[in-house]
């Protein structure tokens, strides 16, 4: 990756209009994660994530290198198996997880309603960067 | 071993896209086990692969004191938004660590403050750094783990 940069506040197609560079910025996510909930805990991969913090069965908390600006950032997630389906396996946000906050979030996942570890979970953010 | 560009005043999250695209994800085997709540089970802190080879690389990511003082500005009354985000961006990268130094640097970014300072205070100890392999092999009972009263180096630390 090149460290020049250059500096837009919009771009424009020769015939398909134009459009403000802020959504790019804005609307890109910013943070996210993969990683397997079971047995010992693993993050497979991510992006601008310090740490994961298993901090319960279906319990987990996700702590971003760089802060987000302010606490009210958006975030999606989805979870599931490998190897046997995702019938009944749900991801939510949660605080009970762990208190919102611009540097972490919570999430939790579970099975019909209990709380369960599953191999696959991803979740991304969006928001303003501190 | 790929040399880090002068990042200093550059945001911290190009700074991490620049490390994904040019470093190798680092396995730590190390995990934080702690206890922040008596009522709650042991949590256990997972370092990021991506991140470990910032920190091992070096001229990366921010002195740990700068997201101390984000965590002050996040707790004042009336907070709404970060205006001191710039301390992330323009402080001096730190050099590169040991993995077991770049552990202790989680520690203090990533395990609320009350824990770890305060970590050896009481009967048994509320942190404890050891190996994936020291932690139970299944989560059966995972909602009832606790740091072990007995901390021996071949044996688990949870139960």
């Amino acid at each position: 990756m090149a460290l020049g940069k250059i500096k837009a506040d919009t771009l424009e197609h020769s015939t398909a209009g134009s459009v403000d560079t802020q959504f790019a910025v804005k609307g890109s996510v910013k943070s996210s994660i993969n990683f397997n909930g079971q047995n010992v805990v693993s993050i497979r991969d991510s992006l601008n994530v310090s740490s994961l913090t298993d901090n319960a069965s279906g319990r987990y908390q996700i702590n971003n290198s760089t802060n987000f600006g302010n606490a009210n950032y958006s975030i999606t997630g989805s979870t599931g198996y490998y190897t046997s389906g995702t019938d009944g396996a749900n991801m939510s946000l949660s605080n009970g997880a762990a208190n919102m906050s611009t540097s972490v979030y919570g999430i939790e996942t579970d099975t019909d309603s209990t709380d369960t570890d599953h191999t696959l979970n991803c979740t991304q953010a969006v928001g303003d960067l501190a | 071993m790929i040399e880090t560009p002068e990042f200093q005043g550059i945001h911290l999250w190009d700074r991490l896209c620049w490390a994904k695209e040019n470093l190798e994800g680092h396995q730590s085997d190390y995990r934080v086990v702690y206890e922040d709540n008596l009522d709650e089970p042991a949590k256990v802190l997972v370092p990021d692969p991506n991140w470990m080879a910032c920190a091992l690389q070096g001229g990366i990511l921010p002195p740990v004191e700068v997201y101390w003082e984000l965590v002050k500005d996040e707790a004042e009354e009336g907070f709404t938004k970060h205006t001191r985000g710039y301390l992330l961006h323009n402080t001096k990268p730190v050099e590169a660590m040991t993995e077991e130094q770049a552990i202790e640097y989680l520690i203090m970014k990533d395990v609320p403050q009350h824990v770890w300072r305060d970590w050896d205070s009481g009967n048994k100890p509320k942190l404890v750094i050891c190996t994936k392999q020291q932690l139970p092999a299944t989560r059966e009972w995972r909602n009832a783990w606790k740091i072990s009263e007995d901390l021996a180096t071949d044996k688990t630390v949870a139960a």
